[in-house]
């Protein structure tokens, strides 16, 4: 697997930017094989391009902020956030007029570990075909408050659940201090 | 075509597993891989993957009543609050098909959300103010969204390793979220509220072999644009 060459990229080039359809069929292939209950995707995927106005305004406020989003230097940042499913399949239709409860999961704000769960698997697809077309990536969890606010009319209608920065890398190595490491396995792994 | 394109492409979720058990040390393997590719924020891994291995039958029965227990309630829950007209018992009446891997799968991966203490390089940047949200139990419920999506991170990783290996893999996200829940019925293992259930053996019978014809034409995904939008 390629994901064991992973390392979380902070650094991109800007002479070798990757085509917009090369990220858009790798995101559609991702779409293809992902798992989710009862076909309901329940997220939805925002793409800045390199050319994003909006890509530019949000980096341009968060300079005014603490924390700069770094994520957001990268060609391509993907944002993925809750969705509020209005059409469903057929087959998920038939069962909700058979008053099968559905609601918890449609709505937004609920069911977020079932969704979020979803989203990390999305992810680590995503990432694995992406290393395959030798592009790097970066993820983000924490998106300063303040953007939310701000661009969540644009796009966003609740925090995002992970952001992901795609791009070619300008590292050659992890920047990753010596003493941040996981916890121990044998901390994780439990046998019963 | 790509590798991992195939490989999980091929990947469907399994109503039975044969009797026949994987290798306990290539279920090990893969759990150590996936343990070590999976990312953490911050190199938390707040949560925890109890392995319940072939010897546990009787526990894994016990999970699958968690189960079965959950979907009976949310029924009638949806029916009292008006989400629903009548309750199909579980599954009209019957035993849902679709939690059996739960049972018959020669491992159950039962992950729990962990509070955990900050590694060294962490510590001294608590020390000098950040706030480590991930070391306190009373934050579970908040930090608990982050935490799954690092979860499904692990699953994914931990589902590629196996299917590489010729094993299946399916999950669960059905069951009390309430931890006491689970240890009313003598699954005391874990101390905090579940995230997600996954099993692995070799299928015997797969769910798409047994839905029906409506449902293989029409139990499918949104179209890929109503998920993806260009800005």
């Amino acid at each position: 697997m390629k994901i064991e060459k992973f390392w979380q990229t902070k650094k991109w080039r800007t002479d070798k930017i990757p085509e917009k359809d090369l990220i858009d069929s790798l995101l559609k292939k991702t779409f293809e094989i992902v798992p989710s209950k009862q076909s309901l995707v329940p997220y939805k995927i925002i793409v800045l391009g390199p050319d994003s106005k909006l890509k530019k305004e949000m980096k341009q406020a968060s300079k005014t902020y603490f924390q700069p989003a770094y994520e957001l230097d990268s060609p391509y940042v993907i944002v993925i956030t809750e969705r509020k499913i209005e059409k469903v399949s057929p087959s998920i239709q038939r069962r909700i007029w058979k008053k099968h409860p559905y609601k918890k999961i449609m709505n937004i704000g609920s069911a977020l570990i079932e969704k979020s769960v979803e989203v990390g698997m999305f992810a680590t697809i995503f990432t694995e075909l992406c290393l395959e077309k030798e592009l790097s990536l970066g993820y983000t969890e924490c998106f300063p408050d303040k953007i939310n606010e701000q661009f969540k009319d644009e796009f966003m209608i609740t925090d995002p659940f992970l952001i992901l920065s795609v791009g070619y890398s300008n590292q050659n190595r992890s920047l990753k201090a010596k003493d941040e490491y996981k916890p121990d396995i044998d901390e994780i792994i439990n046998y019963e | 075509m790509s590798n991992t394109f195939k490989l999980l492409e091929d990947r469907h979720h399994v109503i039975h597993y044969k009797e026949e058990v994987p290798p306990k040390e290539v279920v090990d393997k893969a759990l150590w891989e996936a343990w070590k590719t999976s990312p953490s924020k911050n190199n938390a891994m707040p949560w925890k993957v109890f392995v319940m291995g072939p010897e546990h039958k009787e526990e894994k029965i016990k999970v699958w009543r968690i189960i079965r227990g959950n979907h009976v309630d949310r029924e009638k829950l949806a029916v009292e609050e008006g989400e629903a007209n009548k309750t199909e018992g579980g599954w009209k009446g019957k035993q849902n098909p679709f939690y059996e891997h739960i049972k018959t799968g020669a491992y159950l991966f039962a992950i729990h959300a962990k509070p955990r203490q900050p590694n060294p390089f962490y510590e001294q940047q608590v020390k000098e103010g950040m706030y480590f949200d991930q070391a306190w139990e009373s934050q579970i419920n908040k930090f608990i969204d982050t935490s799954a999506v690092e979860v499904g991170m692990f699953i994914q990783n931990l589902s590629s390793y196996l299917l590489e290996k010729n094993i299946d893999v399916s999950y669960t996200s059905c069951f009390y979220r309430d931890i006491k829940k689970w240890h009313d019925i003598g699954l005391n293992y874990a101390e905090y509220r579940p995230i997600i259930l996954m099993t692995c053996g070799y299928g015997k019978s797969y769910r798409k072999d047994t839905i029906s014809s409506f449902a293989k034409r029409e139990d499918k995904k949104p179209e890929f644009k109503e998920i993806v939008k260009w800005i």
